[in-house]
């Protein structure tokens, strides 16, 4: 029971991650990062559960709070205090990016056996799908234009990579799950003010431009 | 006091000594003059003490010890003065010393108050780099100290940095010395790899690497060490450098830093990698033989006066490398005695360079102190204004020219015996190289006298061309007497060549594990390539012969012709300055026999008012065609940039592309990854 909610939320994460490549309004963008959130969540309290790991639950909680909540009305407050236009400009069209993401999610599972710990079961797929989700948000990063979209795939990276922790170790020590947490807080802001500041100089959250800085 | 009895502190010693002056140097650099004395009166005391180590190292066998350990990595690094390294340490010794004594009467006219600190301290850390260089026991320390000689003398050329030219002969130094030390980077890395070992005595033991791999690593080093020795083709840097640096710094990178490169060829490409190659030693004679004549040529067609003196330095480190690579040819063909007379002409030709050419770099900056232009045509009549530099230049023009009884013509002498014995006594294609080197040996040697004849005669003699030439004083004492501490050794090795040798011997022993030393039954005053007998020459009697035969010459003019003095016949015309042979004129003849080689071009302009037929001005300008520089880097350097220029589209100032170089990266390395297993 334990190991299907845990691989059927983790799918989940995969398919919010390809919905965000398909989609192309920036609000629903957000939601479903913060949808994303909420689906690792699950999996961090399935594994408190089955695993008897308390600790896990406080990592959940905040990843629900902070990556499932504030964040996402963070982000959703930027755009619309630099009123920018609403949807995403991708430089490839939605058919070829996800063409290509099915090829990264093939990466990403043949890959996977070759971790030692999660050779089969379970952990298996919960790294795969990690490994996928982090590859499908690199792609994001590299194809999306605005600068908040790239926010939302280093966000999504993120994710992916606590996945893949929750995989391996079946949960890290609560210290470097805390820092991560905050990290990830701090670094949101950061590149929110930056956003204002890439706007207010260029009239434009477009991250191409800033290639005109080059010398 | 117990310090001064134990030798294996001498070098360590020699090299605090100039480290410590090139800080106080620094210290005074408020007070120029001060600085001068303080900086140069140091690198003469250090200088004193490299002497004293090589020649205690000659007389008494090779001192080591370390210099620095590191215990948690377990490297140690150390020196060891060997009798080769000895060797080259005599000839630092003994130039730098003359040569830090000129600096401190040469500087004040040469280059701004305010740089003589910066001078001074780069002076002395290029002599403490170069005698860490010629006692490095191993790999580290060789590298460090050769980077840190390149980068002084990169700082010293650079001196008048306000100049273009200048700055763009310190960056094309710095270019060709880097991709120089690549080479040997790479060859000591391989070296060092193969036998897990930094140190000399197991790196160059010759048995580390075998086949293939000993030509490939040949090939890297001959290149490393051949870009500072100057030979032809990986000259190009030097006749830029040598003349941009003030005059002092030019003796010292011709007569040292040159030498640093050669001693690097006989550690490692003669006597490092094994017994070498016959491949490997008429290659070494082929380079050789080149630099010699090409160096000459270009020579001749200079108007430059340290421009020249610069490119016979190619000339010259083209004789060291016929004689080396004699040497080495006969060595891998199993002719000790000859390989012993081929290395011993080489050591010889060593030292004699460093002697004259550090004294004639010495005088042309006295006449370029003394007149503020190197232009041979702008020159004239010294003579009468600059007596004792005239002399002094007289002697080192006929020591470079190998006339005897001065010490350029006993090296020069060797070098021939080596080859014209080679032809004697060695088989199959090794036999023909060998006189047809010895063929282009000669016709060097007379190129270059008709070169220094130029020089001399268009510099000192007739009547002054320019008006910088009319007022030219004489150089101060500090400057004349280490001219005349050189050009007296110059002479005194002439005629005493077998003093010399007998300390080349002890080098010999060494590298070739000779049993009876080569030279054994010569005197102190003979010069022989072997102990055979027949070909022995005293070098003491070639001379009392000359002077005999100018004497009775003189006698019989006198008494023949009974004098009469008058002005020469101008044919009705009043001669003057402008009417005399120029040194362009002088050398155009030989220029049109060798215009196949170096492709002159010349513009004649005639400016006239009413006819053509009465010129007001005649402009005449030639140019000789930079082969090497156009055929050879100009490829060379424009494939570079081309390639490069293809390269920065990587560098596309896009943040996408970036990203993607890193998804495509990390996708490529777990499929990589994912695939090994």
């Amino acid at each position: 029971m334990a190991n299907n909610i845990l691989v059927l939320s983790a799918a989940g994460m995969l398919v919010t991650a390809y919905l965000m490549v398909g989609q192309k309004a920036l609000f629903t963008a957000i939601r479903l990062y913060g949808a994303q959130s909420w689906l690792l969540a699950v999996v961090g309290v399935t594994i408190a559960l089955a695993d008897h790991r308390p600790h896990l639950f406080v990592t959940a909680a905040l990843t629900a709070s902070l990556k499932g909540l504030l964040i996402p009305w963070f982000l959703m407050r930027v755009v619309d205090r630099i009123g920018i236009r609403r949807e995403v400009e991708p430089f490839l069209n939605v058919p070829a990016s996800l063409l290509i993401c099915l090829g990264l999610t093939v990466v990403g599972y043949r890959v996977s056996t070759g971790f030692p710990e999660g050779a089969t079961g379970v952990a298996h797929h919960v790294i795969g799908v990690g490994l996928s989700t982090l590859l499908i948000g690199l792609f994001l990063m590299v194809t999306r234009k605005k600068a908040i979209t790239q926010i939302l795939a280093l966000l999504t990276v993120e994710n992916a990579v606590f996945l893949i922790a929750l995989g391996i170790t079946s949960g890290m020590p609560l210290v470097v799950e805390l820092g991560i947490s905050f990290d990830v807080l701090l670094a949101v802001l950061v590149l929110g003010i930056l956003v204002h500041r890439i706007v207010d100089r260029f009239e434009s959250m477009d991250v191409s431009r800033l290639s005109q800085l080059k010398g | 006091m117990d310090i001064l009895f134990r030798r294996e502190w001498w070098l360590p010693g020699a090299v605090a000594v100039y480290v410590i002056t090139a800080a106080a140097s620094l210290v005074f650099v408020r007070r120029p003059r001060l600085c001068g004395v303080v900086a140069f009166g140091g690198a003469i005391v250090g200088s004193a003490i490299v002497v004293a180590v090589a020649v205690s190292v000659l007389a008494r066998g090779p001192i080591g010890g370390p210099l620095m350990t590191h215990a948690a990595s377990g490297m140690a690094f150390g020196y060891l003065v060997t009798p080769l390294a000895a060797w080259f340490l005599l000839v630092l010794g003994l130039v730098a010393a003359p040569v830090a004594l000129y600096s401190i009467g040469y500087l004040p006219h040469a280059i701004p108050a305010a740089r003589t600190a910066a001078v001074g301290a780069s002076f002395n850390v290029l002599l403490a780099a170069v005698a860490v260089v010629f006692a490095a026991a191993d790999v580290i320390t060789l590298l460090f100290a050769w980077e840190i000689m390149t980068l002084a003398t990169a700082a010293l050329v650079a001196t008048e940095h306000e100049i273009r030219s200048t700055r763009r002969a310190a960056y094309l130094y710095l270019v060709m010395s880097h991709a120089g030390t690549g080479c040997l980077i790479a060859g000591f890395l391989v070296l060092a790899s193969a036998s897990g070992s930094w140190s000399f005595d197991v790196v160059l033991a010759g048995n580390v690497v075998s086949g293939r791999w000993r030509d490939v690593l040949f090939v890297l080093f001959f290149l490393g060490f051949g870009v500072k020795a100057g030979v032809i083709p990986l000259h190009v840097w030097l006749p830029e450098a040598h003349p941009a640096a003030p005059s002092s710094i030019s003796a010292l990178m011709s007569a040292v830093l040159i030498k640093a490169g050669i001693y690097g060829l006989f550690r490692v490409c003669a006597f490092g990698l094994g017994v070498p190659d016959v491949n490997w030693g008429l290659a070494v004679m082929a380079v050789g033989a080149l630099s010699a004549i090409l160096g000459v040529l270009y020579a001749l067609a200079q108007s430059d006066l340290k421009r020249m003196l610069a490119y016979s330095t190619i000339e010259n480190a083209g004789i060291i490398l016929l004689g080396l690579g004699a040497g080495m040819t006969a060595a891998a063909l199993g002719r000790r005695q000859l390989a012993a007379a081929g290395i011993a002409a080489s050591l010889f030709h060593v030292l004699n360079h460093a002697l004259f050419k550090g004294l004639l770099f010495l005088s042309a900056g006295g006449v370029v102190a003394a007149t503020g232009t190197r232009h041979l045509e702008a020159l004239g009549g010294l003579i009468r204004r600059m007596p004792w530099t005239a002399l002094f230049f007289l002697v080192g023009a006929l020591a470079v020219s190998g006339l005897p009884p001065l010490n350029g013509f006993a090296s020069e002498w060797l070098t021939f015996q080596a080859l014209l014995l080679g032809f004697a006594s060695l088989p199959g294609v090794a036999r023909m190289n060998f006189p047809l080197a010895g063929a282009l040996l000669a016709m060097t040697s007379a190129l270059v006298a008709a070169c220094f004849v130029k020089a001399f005669g268009t510099a000192f003699l007739a009547l002054p061309r320019s008006r910088a030439a009319t007022g030219a004083h004489e150089s101060l004492a500090v400057m004349l007497v280490p001219q005349g501490l050189l050009a007296a050794l110059c002479i005194g090795v002439g005629l005493f060549p077998g003093v010399v040798l007998r300390s080349i011997d002890t080098v010999l022993v060494s590298l070739l594990g000779l049993r009876v030393p080569p030279g054994a039954r010569q005197t102190a005053l003979t010069l022989a390539p072997g102990p055979s007998g027949f070909d022995h020459v005293t070098p003491m009697v070639l001379a009392l012969t000359l002077a005999a035969a100018a004497f009775a010459a003189a006698l019989l003019a006198a008494a023949r012709v009974a004098g009469r003095r008058v002005p020469t016949w101008g044919c009705g015309g009043v001669l003057g300055p402008g009417t005399e042979y120029t040194g362009t004129a002088f050398s155009k003849p030989l220029m049109m026999i060798f215009k196949t080689v170096l492709r002159p071009t010349r513009e004649v302009e005639a400016l006239a008012d009413v006819s053509p037929y009465f010129p007001r001005e005649v402009r005449y300008r030639t140019a000789i065609e930079p082969v090497f520089e156009r055929y050879l880097y100009g490829p060379l350097t424009s494939g570079i940039l081309g390639v490069a220029d293809r390269l920065k589209v990587l560098q596309a100032g896009s943040l996408h592309a970036y990203l993607a170089y890193v998804l495509a990266l990390g996708v490529g390395l777990l499929i990589w990854l994912g695939g090994k297993r």
